[in-house]
């Protein structure tokens, strides 16, 4: 098998507070059952994207793969507007009581799927080329580490030690 | 790679532990997207967007759906895919049990309740 090794010098450190808040959204990602997850991945690629070495890393190993990254990254960045436009449908169907409106909603929600299903697995592997490329990659989740819905943010530096290594991330 | 693996693990475990909810059902969907992705990068093995947005759909019909009857027959559309599916899951879990490197306090999270999945994590240790 074709396995990045995680000693390899494209392994790219990345700091600890980066590490707390793509681990937050993870932990989001393993708690909550609802239809956002593919939300909470594109939170939490949208981290590592940002961080410009192991995105240029990223972009290497996709074009070395032959994958086309400008198409990848194009549907990636059109996820937004899109996602915005099916959730606001969602909620309209589900406050919906007139059952011909409601199925009209629904078509209008499928006419959606076909183009978020191919930027979903944009999303995905985007999100896994990402994590591939730094050493956020051999971290397990910790879903006890967000307590409830209010407070799943990352500690913030004076709540705690974060210059201790990876020790400090749980 | 853990970090994948992980997911993967714990989207089953969600499932497994009500495996008639929607919203567990949708998690172990996230974990076969998570699955394909992998195998499409790495093992250069392809998928279907057709696939995939099927299952959405199949999805997004079952919440729309108000008949009761209309959902019984829709969710069990849903229980044949995921069945269909499972297999690739468990799959990629065995193919990638060897780099698997869980240490002590990761039992804190009960995995190993994972219906399938038991062999892979007792192997790794």
């Amino acid at each position: 098998m074709n396995k990045i090794n995680k000693n390899d010098e494209n392994i790219v450190q990345l700091p600890t507070v980066v590490k707390q808040m793509v681990l937050n959204v993870l932990a989001e990602f393993m708690q909550k059952n609802d239809a956002d997850d593919i939300e909470r991945l594109y939170r939490a690629s949208q981290m590592l994207y940002a961080h410009k070495e192991i995105r240029d890393k990223t972009n290497t190993y996709l074009e070395k793969k032959g994958l086309n990254v400008d198409d990848l990254t194009k549907k990636y960045l059109s996820f937004s507007p899109l996602y915005l436009k099916l959730k606001n449908l969602r909620q309209l169907m589900a406050e919906e009581k007139d059952e011909k409106i409601k199925s009209r909603y629904s078509n209008e929600m499928n006419k959606y799927f076909i183009k978020l299903s191919s930027i979903e697995m944009s999303i995905v592997e985007l999100f896994i080329s990402l994590v591939l490329h730094c050493d956020i990659q051999n971290t397990p989740i910790r879903s006890a580490y967000i307590k409830d819905s209010r407070d799943n943010r990352f500690p913030f530096p004076h709540q705690q030690n974060i210059g201790g290594g990876d020790e400090s991330v749980f | 790679m853990f970090i994948i693996k992980d997911m993967v693990l714990k989207c089953l475990q969600v499932y497994n532990d009500k495996p008639d909810s929607l919203g567990s059902i949708q998690k172990f969907f996230k974990a076969y997207s998570l699955v394909l992705g992998y195998e499409s990068l790495i093992n250069n093995k392809p998928y279907r967007v057709s696939e995939i947005s099927m299952i959405n759909k199949i999805l997004q019909m079952y919440r729309a759906t108000v008949n009761d009857d209309m959902k019984i027959q829709i969710m069990s559309i849903i229980k044949k895919t995921v069945d269909s599916k499972n297999k690739v899951v468990h799959t990629f879990l065995e193919d990638y049990s060897d780099d698997m490197s869980f240490d002590d306090d990761m039992f804190d999270l009960d995995m190993v309740y994972v219906e399938g999945c038991v062999g892979v994590v007792k192997e790794s240790v």
